[in-house]
């Protein structure tokens, strides 16, 4: 949500500050139940600033003192933090409110310059010349004596006070009118999310006068006065021709001095860009004017332009180097070729040395390489960064323990509780642990294993081939003749062995 | 035992060495880039303060001005102009320097790779500081980066004017805090100025709208002259909203504020006064000398040729000056430019109007 503003007539106090104290009655009872026993009336007094303001009191200026930029097309003003500051005391007109007012004054209308002596140049304002004085009511007796009685009226002789003395001439020329007062005070309510925010305004009736062309100038001091009571500020007698050198006294709350300008505001100064002799609103390497009859629009909008559409120089800007030499800038007039992927690393004047004749020589990036290393080489603390710069060598992840437990009996704390670490099929159950799976008797490892179905198993196997084996015919067997070791011939056990002898030769 | 090196073993390691690097035509000629992946390294160490002074190169700072703007035609008086950043050269600022450090042989294989952690660390933080600006945007450096040069008194007058950049063509759109981002902005990750009267504004990504507005500064009271060069002045008419108050021919109306004295330029509030509606004249007359900030929209679908124009378009056949229209029915002040039109006839005789 943006800021909300709004401009109120004003906000009046009930009370205005510098009265005597005003007696408020109270008298309350409850039905009897409660008596009020203390005073049946209480001293109200409001104290608000009456001759100067503190920086807390004065929420901002226009134009910023001793700014030099300010159209002399705007008015002067000064916002208040105290919302009721301008109508909590009596105006130059009896029972009519507000009593503060900003004047403003040129330099010359300060310091008037004295005959055969004409004003020239900027001077600063002189808080201690003639114009404005630092000093008590007394001191306005002796100028302004007609004021001095109304001043004393409402405060003290001595009180200490920043004065403004005026000659009556330029006052009745400058001063708004007495029924204008009234319109150049307002409060501006913001509310910017957090709540009302107030401050009361005072704005000036008079422009600044930045000076004919040609001429410097003048420095404008704008003065927050009080009138408070002051009716001698309408006077006529200060109208009077015959009074136009006397003086009035001014009881100064605040001043700020700035030099306006005489240029246009801002919506008038750039808007006149686009408008020759400027310089126009154009793509970077455009001129604000066209080509000459006959020659192509070198970049683009029908302009004639110092660079081409990469953003080189159409004439070569001038060098000592032999040859042609080229180079362009990092802006260009168009999106720019896409980011070269490349590095350089040094310096390499030898491509510049050995390039074929006629060739032009590009240094836009060579020079930006210079730049860049001249640049840290100016800074003894890059220097030393430089020298701090590393690369972070890879970490090789360690391999992963791999947790047994099914995930959904793990527990985050697995790690940093010791006792299920150690234990983590138990729960602590004081000096003991008692287990966490309350049936385990379906878990592996929980009860001796099972082999009987593989004992079952064998047994098949051996019965298979027991069958087997019984189911084989029973060899033939020959008739087995006996042999006499002591009388058995080759030929014989060549007969009954079958060719034994010529084995038993090999 | 490992094979002796020989001339064919030599090239073959050479040519698998070559295939690491992607190798393509660049502004610099042919182009070695280093491998993506790291084989070593995950990440690179930079101090703060080069880190700092490395994104502020990226961002064109302490870079001296005749290094991008090496003529001074690219930037003639009273001028705006809107440009590409060369990612390439920026980033040859870089390499350069690092080379500062380099001392005796460099290791090409490591400097690369050092440099190529670099690089994209600063991207990284390129990233990091534009969605610090505008939260959402999602720029990257690799959707490049544009900018604008202002070289004029509004810079030197108006130093903290507020630039704004929109990634469609927008009219003026009062920010909303609620929603900053609305309609979608381009982080503007640079607006300095670097001398008294030039500005330098650096976008991430390439707008469509740039919104150049008055800076804030409170409250203000003014009126305007008309015509031009005049003690006579106006003010828009505004209704009780504060909005203005248009003609029937849909024009903007005007208050005629008259002048105690000309002279002395003291306005004749009364009068003002007068012609408001009881009871709130004191603050109808706040609202109609009220000046707000003005916005000047720059779009991209404009046509360029409005982006300068002769000043002989707004001078009349009889040699009068045509009117300019501002705001609320003001007119621009032509004069002061007439005058150094003249000025540089004489000087170029031969020069355009």
């Amino acid at each position: 949500m943006s800021d909300q503003s709004q401009f109120l007539n004003s906000i009046t106090p009930l009370v205005d500050s510098g009265l005597p104290p005003q007696s408020l009655g109270v008298d309350q009872t409850l039905a009897g139940m409660l008596t009020l026993t203390g005073p049946k009336s209480i001293q109200i007094q409001v104290n608000g600033p009456q001759t100067a303001l503190t920086d807390d009191d004065i929420a901002g200026v226009y134009p910023a003192p001793g700014s030099t930029d300010s159209p002399d097309d705007y008015l002067p003003h000064i916002a208040l933090n105290r919302r009721t500051l301008p109508w909590e005391r009596v105006g130059p007109v009896p029972n009519t409110k507000p009593w503060l007012a900003v004047l403003l004054l040129k330099d010359s209308e300060l310091n008037p310059p004295q005959q055969g002596m004409p004003f020239r140049g900027i001077r600063h304002l002189v808080n201690k010349g003639p114009a404005v004085v630092s000093g008590t009511v007394a001191t306005v007796l002796a100028r302004d004596p007609l004021g001095h009685t109304k001043l004393v009226a409402k405060m003290a002789d001595t009180t200490q006070v920043n004065l403004l003395f005026l000659q009556n001439g330029i006052l009745t020329a400058i001063q708004p009118k007495q029924d204008e007062l009234q319109y150049l005070c307002n409060v501006k309510r913001v509310n910017s999310g957090g709540g009302d925010k107030d401050c009361a305004i005072v704005i000036g009736n008079r422009l600044p006068d930045a000076g004919a062309a040609g001429t410097d100038p003048e420095l404008h001091t704008a003065f927050l006065v009080s009138l408070e009571g002051r009716d001698d500020f309408y006077d006529s007698s200060r109208g009077l021709p015959a009074n136009a050198q006397k003086e009035i006294g001014l009881v100064v709350l605040h001043s700020w001095s700035f030099t306006p300008s005489k240029g246009g505001d801002f919506e008038e100064v750039i808007r006149a860009i686009h408008i020759r002799p400027n310089g126009g609103v154009l793509r970077f390497g455009n001129l604000p004017a066209e080509p000459a009859p006959g020659q192509p629009v070198p970049l683009s909008g029908g302009f004639d332009a110092v660079l081409d559409e990469h953003g080189l120089f159409r004439d070569p800007l001038p060098h000592t180097q032999a040859g042609l030499v080229n180079y362009r800038g990092p802006l260009r007039p168009f999106p720019p070729a896409p980011r070269s992927l490349g590095f350089a690393i040094r310096s390499a004047p030898e491509e510049f040395q050995n390039a074929p004749p006629n060739t032009p020589l590009d240094y836009s990036h060579a020079a930006a390489f210079e730049v860049g290393r001249l640049l840290a080489l100016a800074s003894h603390d890059i220097l030393e960064d430089l020298r701090a710069v590393h690369g972070l060598i890879k970490i090789i992840d360690p391999e992963v323990a791999v947790n047994k437990l099914p995930v959904a009996l793990q527990k985050p704390d697995w790690v940093v509780d010791p006792a299920w670490n150690e234990e983590p099929w138990s729960l602590p159950a004081g000096n003991a642990t008692q287990p966490l799976i309350k049936d385990n008797s379906q878990f592996v490892g929980a009860t001796p294993g099972d082999v009987t179905g593989v004992n079952q198993q064998y047994q098949q196997f051996a019965n298979q081939v027991q069958n087997s084996l019984n189911g084989m015919q029973s060899p033939i067997v020959s008739v087995v003749s006996q042999i006499d070791l002591a009388s058995v011939t080759v030929a014989d056990l060549d007969k009954t062995f079958g060719n034994v002898a010529v084995k038993g030769e090999v | 035992m490992y094979d002796r090196l020989t001339t064919k073993t030599g090239a073959a390691a050479v040519q698998q060495y070559v295939t690491l690097f992607d190798i393509q035509p660049g502004a610099d000629g042919v182009v070695f880039a280093p491998p993506d992946g790291n084989a070593f390294y995950s990440d690179v160490s930079i101090p703060s303060r080069l880190r700092n002074f490395l994104i502020d190169l990226r961002l064109l700072r302490h870079i001296p001005v005749a290094y991008f703007v090496p003529d001074a035609a690219l930037l003639p008086p009273e001028s705006i102009r809107f440009f590409n950043v060369d990612p390439t050269w920026m980033d040859r600022v870089v390499d350069g320097v690092f080379s500062a450090a380099n001392t005796g042989t460099v290791d090409s294989m490591f400097s690369a790779s050092m440099l190529a952690m670099v690089r994209t660390a600063i991207d990284s933080d390129l990233a990091a500081l534009a969605e610090t600006i505008t939260p959402g945007s999602g720029w990257t450096p690799a959707q490049g980066m544009t900018g604008m040069l202002v070289r004029s008194e509004l810079v030197r007058r108006w130093p903290d004017m507020i630039v704004r950049a929109f990634k469609t063509v927008v009219d003026d759109v009062t920010p909303d805090p609620a929603h900053p981002n609305t309609p979608p902005q381009l982080p503007v990750l640079r607006l300095e100025t670097i001398s008294q009267d030039i500005l330098i504004a650096i976008f991430g990504g390439s707008p469509a709208t740039v919104h150049v507005r008055e800076p804030h500064v409170g409250v203000r009271f003014g009126v305007e002259e008309n015509p031009p060069g005049s003690t006579t002045w106006i003010v828009p008419k505004r209704d009780t909203n504060g909005n203005p108050i248009l003609k029937p021919d849909h024009n903007p109306d005007n208050w005629n504020v008259g002048a105690r004295s000309s002279q002395k330029r003291t306005l004749n509030i009364t009068a003002l006064a007068g012609a408001q509606p009881a009871p709130n004249k004191v603050r109808m007359v706040a609202l109609q000398l009220e000046r707000r900030p003005y916005v000047q929209e720059f779009k991209n679908n404009a046509p360029e040729t409005r982006g300068s124009v002769p000043f002989s378009n707004f001078v009349n056949p009889d040699g009068s000056l045509k009117v300019v229209a501002l705001r609320y029915g003001r007119t621009m002040n032509l004069k002061p430019l007439q005058a150094r039109m003249a000025q540089l006839q004489q000087m170029y005789p031969k020069e355009k109007p």
